[in-house]
């Protein structure tokens, strides 16, 4: 790589270095190069991923859950955009029918990726809209792109690329999405018609880069390439080294025992833990605590024995155990009066050791246990207090059959994962559901005049992946009815995304009836880019066929 | 850039051009380089009538490549100028103006060899006066022309291109017209001291460069936007690593010609500052992806291209697998090429290109980028031309998305727009709007 050196000053000191001025072809070897240093790169950055060989032409679980962090969410016009950050790490990109693997190159630096969302109705936004990210430092430009669409397992429908930086330092990235040129329907039509821009800055080293690294869960070898997918978990920020569970929902809110147990335990990351952090237990009911490891105690939140403030029913009274040390180790109480109870081990508080106990039904209106913590708390203890009450709120609560809890362990508002409802809670009538290249290709009838199209039947197509139910964009699809045995119609179908079905392709055919067959046929499989473990599936995908039972 | 050395990551450092850089020193270090301290041009003509009716009207003056297409010059400057005072200009701005150009015209051939140069002027402009423009000149304001783009419009009062294949041409005759020196061959008779604004130092909004030639790409890789090691080839002309231009992709200099009107004979010409972001171009797509992109699928299927193209010849054969059913073949190939949807789209009613291009690839800012500079008889021309390349249809319709798979949007970033009425000759000094 040769250089040129910079222009300074006038004069005959320049003339050796100067080239491109007589327009001719310069031989570049003219000019002496600089020390180079800047060129000397010493490698990739990102951390060897294994892959799987040979993967099957499924849906296959890869050697990894990535690890990744995720700044603050922004706004940009109505939209949010959900950052995330990781590694540079290949992945497959996806053209006609085929997918070709990207390397990371020595450029790289970052893996960068941004989930777009409508946060009135948690709709992801999955599909090509044109969005744009520029990447600055200290005011000047570092790179400019427009991401790819990708799928992953474990981040749903999203935008990334590997991107290269320039240096250590903090970069500043302008994400800006445009006018949602894709079709809009339900509580969406018409709106998402302006662009807006998001910005977010974070932090870049090498500390960054091992932090993404040290979340990432080795799947079991074992499981390497089995038909299968992760599950797309929020647990992101805690590597326990267990077989990954979800804390939250280890247990059952909303049916309480007799006697529940709680651990207490302190992690190889460092975090302490009760877990699971939320039990119910039954008025008079019992819990005892376990100590797995590290040195716990247990004491309620209260003046009396953790303050600033009461977090316990008004009638009930506020224990403080021993510290707990050796192994195996327990302590127990009784619960006699019904309410919401928050605790925290007196030593690792501030750390984030905060746990809560629902008693029998109470009524959540004034409860101590479900108030809003008092401002002097710590900020983390803070966060917990909050994210709890979220959770016995949510028990105490009819169950909205949202599977994702918006909210991360911090309180923080995560990027709702992209899932598209089940089969049976889309809109319409079930039809049927055909399998093509590992998807899930879900078909409904919407009959409701301008729900989706003035005239209906409306045929919803709702391709998706088969585990973890990601939507499948940027595809091409044509719809053939046959009504005994002779085609009768022919139409593309549009794609759509709604507050409702979500991502879909749908068309309308207003003399549909019993009886008649429609063949999906898969003119251009997702023109997405795939993360390990989606880029055999959804390449080869042959028609589906359905028949309609009552349109 | 991946780090280096323990634990720091080393900053990149760009080295500038000589035309980037500008000013008296570059223009004394590229002079130095020749033997008797001058430049080797060709001298001008005393004639003004014995050059064309229109500004634009360059291709006579200008090489042809073995095919037969014409070679643009191999260097570009470009400057945004406003006047230095308030309302409409005077006589003796006018008279300033004209002298200044018929000097640069005397002092150097107006050939690739020499220099060639127009001078265009913006609504803002023409804002200036009272009376508007006849209705045989369309000239609107820019905006933006595409929903994933939010260009700045550029409104200087004037546009002025100067293109030589020599450096020191363009340097020499930049600091001439603004009296800092004066060409070997002939002496400045005005100058724009006093009437127009210099950009300064370092504007590379008021002041834009570029190259486009056989071997120019390949020696300019090293700023952003462009990986470090990109298979540019050396005969390529363009950063993009294909050729362009092609003479039957072009529309003619007299098709682009104002018709009627007291402007008749001139043109309007659009430019555009777009940034290229070519990491994925190269690093990620491949040449097959490149092809099919850049060209048509079919393109790439049956290998018709060789290197840059220029095995093309004379157009870049858009043929009836490419242009007759655009959306078909989009939906075949989950993808569309940029040729092909100007091919299929912007076109007149004979099938005949809607815009002359002379675009220039730079290295402004530090970062890859292109100059995109078309005339054409009316500005709703280059529009049209435009949305035939955003490919609308073609996304909503097909797995192809707004910038996805969709040409090459993916990889342009429009970041300023301006449009420029470019007067006949008589008129080219500062016109009223009624000449």
């Amino acid at each position: 790589m040769n250089r040129r050196h910079l222009l300074r000053g006038a004069g005959t000191a320049l003339l050796a270095a100067i080239g491109g001025c007589t327009g001719a072809l310069d031989a570049a070897d003219d000019v002496p190069s600089d020390d180079d240093s800047d060129d000397d790169d010493e490698g990739i950055v990102g951390p060897e991923i294994p892959m799987v060989d040979d993967p099957p032409d499924v849906v296959y679980i890869p050697t990894h859950r990535e690890g990744m962090l995720m700044p603050e969410p922004v706004q940009g016009g109505e939209l949010m955009v959900g950052p995330m950050i990781t590694y540079p790490h290949p992945f497959w990109l996806v053209s006609g029918t085929s997918a070709e693997e990207v390397a990371v190159t020595e450029d790289d630096d970052i893996h960068l990726m941004a989930t777009v969302w409508d946060p009135e109705t948690n709709t992801v936004i999955p599909t090509d809209e044109g969005l744009s990210m520029e990447i600055t430092k200290d005011g000047e430009l570092v790179d400019s792109r427009a991401p790819w669409t990708m799928l992953s397992q474990t981040m749903g429908a999203h935008f990334g690329d590997n991107v290269p930086l320039d240096g250590d330092g903090t970069y500043e990235v302008e994400v800006t999405v445009p006018s949602v040129s894709t079709r809009l329907t339900g509580e969406l039509e018409g709106r998402f018609q302006a662009s807006g821009s998001a910005s977010f800055e974070f932090t870049f080293d090498r500390d960054t880069i091992q932090e993404a690294i040290d979340m990432i869960e080795w799947v079991d070898e074992e499981h390497w390439g089995e038909p299968g997918a992760i599950d797309p978990g929020h647990d992101h920020d805690h590597d326990d080294g267990h077989d990954h569970h979800d804390h939250d929902h280890d247990h059952e809110l909303g049916e309480p025992v007799s006697h529940a147990t709680v651990t207490m335990e302190t992690h190889d990351d460092g975090t302490h833990h009760f877990i699971p952090h939320v039990v119910h237990v039954e008025a008079g009911g019992t819990v005892e605590w376990t100590l797995e490891s590290g040195h716990h105690d247990t004491a309620a939140l209260h003046p009396e024995t953790h303050g600033p403030q009461a977090r316990i029913p008004a009638a009930a009274e506020p224990w403080a155990s021993d510290m707990l040390d050796a192994e195996g180790e327990t302590f127990e109480r009784v619960f006699e009066v019904e309410g919401v109870y928050d605790y925290v081990c007196t030593p690792h508080a501030a750390e984030g050791m905060v746990g809560s106990i629902i008693v029998g039904d109470p009524d959540p209106a004034d409860q101590p246990g479900l108030a809003a913590p008092d401002e002097e708390y710590d900020e983390n203890v803070a966060e917990w207090i909050e994210h709890y009450n979220q959770q016995v709120l949510a028990a105490l609560d009819d169950d909205h059959g949202h599977d994702h809890d918006a909210h991360d362990h911090h309180g923080h508002d995560h990027p709702p994962f992209s899932a598209l409802p089940q089969a049976d809670d889309l809109p319409g009538t079930y039809q049927g559901t055909g399998m093509s290249g590992d998807a899930d290709i879900v078909v409904t009838t919407v009959t409701d005049p301008g729900r989706f199209t003035e005239e209906v039947p409306y045929v919803l197509v709702s391709p998706r992946t088969p585990y973890n139910r990601v939507p499948l964009p940027d595809m091409a699809l044509t719809l053939i009815i046959e009504r005994d045995g002779e085609q009768i119609g022919e139409t593309g179908l549009s794609e759509t995304i709604d507050h409702d079905a979500g991502h879909h392709y749908g068309v309308s055919v207003p003399d549909l009836q019993a009886g008649d067959a429609l063949t999906i046929e898969v003119d251009t499989p997702p023109q997405t880019s795939r993360h390990q473990g989606y880029e055999t599936a959804f390449i080869d995908m042959p028609p589906v066929e359905v028949t309609i039972d009552d349109p | 850039m991946a780090m280096s050395g323990p634990g720091v990551i080393d900053r990149r450092s760009f080295a500038r051009s000589a035309l980037a850089i500008g000013g008296t020193a570059a223009l004394a270090a590229c002079i130095g380089r020749t033997d008797d301290g001058e430049i080797d041009v060709p001298t001008g003509t005393e004639d003004p009538e014995s050059l064309p009716i229109g500004q634009h009207e360059w291709n006579d003056a200008l090489e042809r490549d073995d095919w037969g297409n014409v070679e643009p010059p191999r260097h570009h400057l470009f400057l945004l100028l406003d006047l230095v005072d308030p309302g409409p200009p005077t006589e003796s701005d006018r008279e300033a103006v004209e002298q200044t150009m018929r000097s640069l015209e005397r002092a150097y051939e107006w050939s690739n060899e020499g220099l060639v140069f127009t001078i265009g002027y913006t609504p803002a402009y023409f804002d200036r006066f009272d009376d508007s423009l006849p209705s045989s000149v369309a000239l609107p304001e820019p905006e933006p022309l595409a929903p994933f783009e939010s260009p700045e419009p550029d409104q200087p009062d004037v546009g002025l291109h100067l293109a030589s294949d020599q450096v020191a041409v363009l340097l020499q005759a930049e600091e001439s017209i603004f009296g800092e020196t004066e060409p070997d061959t002939a002496e400045m008779a005005a100058t724009f001291e006093g009437v127009f604004e210099r950009p300064e130092d370092g504007d590379t909004t008021r002041r834009r460069t570029g190259f486009i030639g056989e071997g120019l790409p390949h020696e300019n890789v090293d700023v952003r936007g462009i990986p470090d090691d990109p298979p540019v080839d050396e005969e390529s002309p363009l950063f993009m690593n294909f050729k362009s231009g092609f003479v039957a992709n072009q529309a003619s200099e007299a098709s682009v010609t104002i018709d009627g009107g007291p402007f008749a004979g001139g043109t309007t010409q659009h430019l555009s500052k777009i940034r290229l972001n070519l990491h994925q171009w190269y690093d990620q797509d491949t040449r097959h992806d490149r092809e099919a992109l850049m060209f048509c699928p079919v393109h790439a299927e049956e290998g018709r291209i060789e290197g840059p193209g220029h095995n093309l010849g004379t157009d870049s054969r858009m043929d009836g697998e490419c242009v007759d059913d655009v959306e078909g073949d989009a939906r075949q190939h989950g993808r569309v090429g940029h040729s092909q949807k100007m091919a299929a789209a912007a076109r007149t009613a004979d099938d005949e290109p809607l815009i002359l291009r002379r675009d220039f690839n730079s290295t402004d800012n530090g970062h890859a980028g292109l100059h995109f500079l078309s005339v054409q008889e009316s500005i709703a021309d280059f529009v049209r031309t435009r949305e035939a390349m955003n490919g609308t249809e073609i996304s909503e319709n097909t797995g192809v998305g707004q910038r996805n798979n969709n040409g090459i949007l993916q990889y342009i970033t429009v970041v300023r727009r301006g449009n420029y009425l470019l007067p006949p000759r008589a008129h080219r000094a500062l016109p009223r709007p009624d000449p």
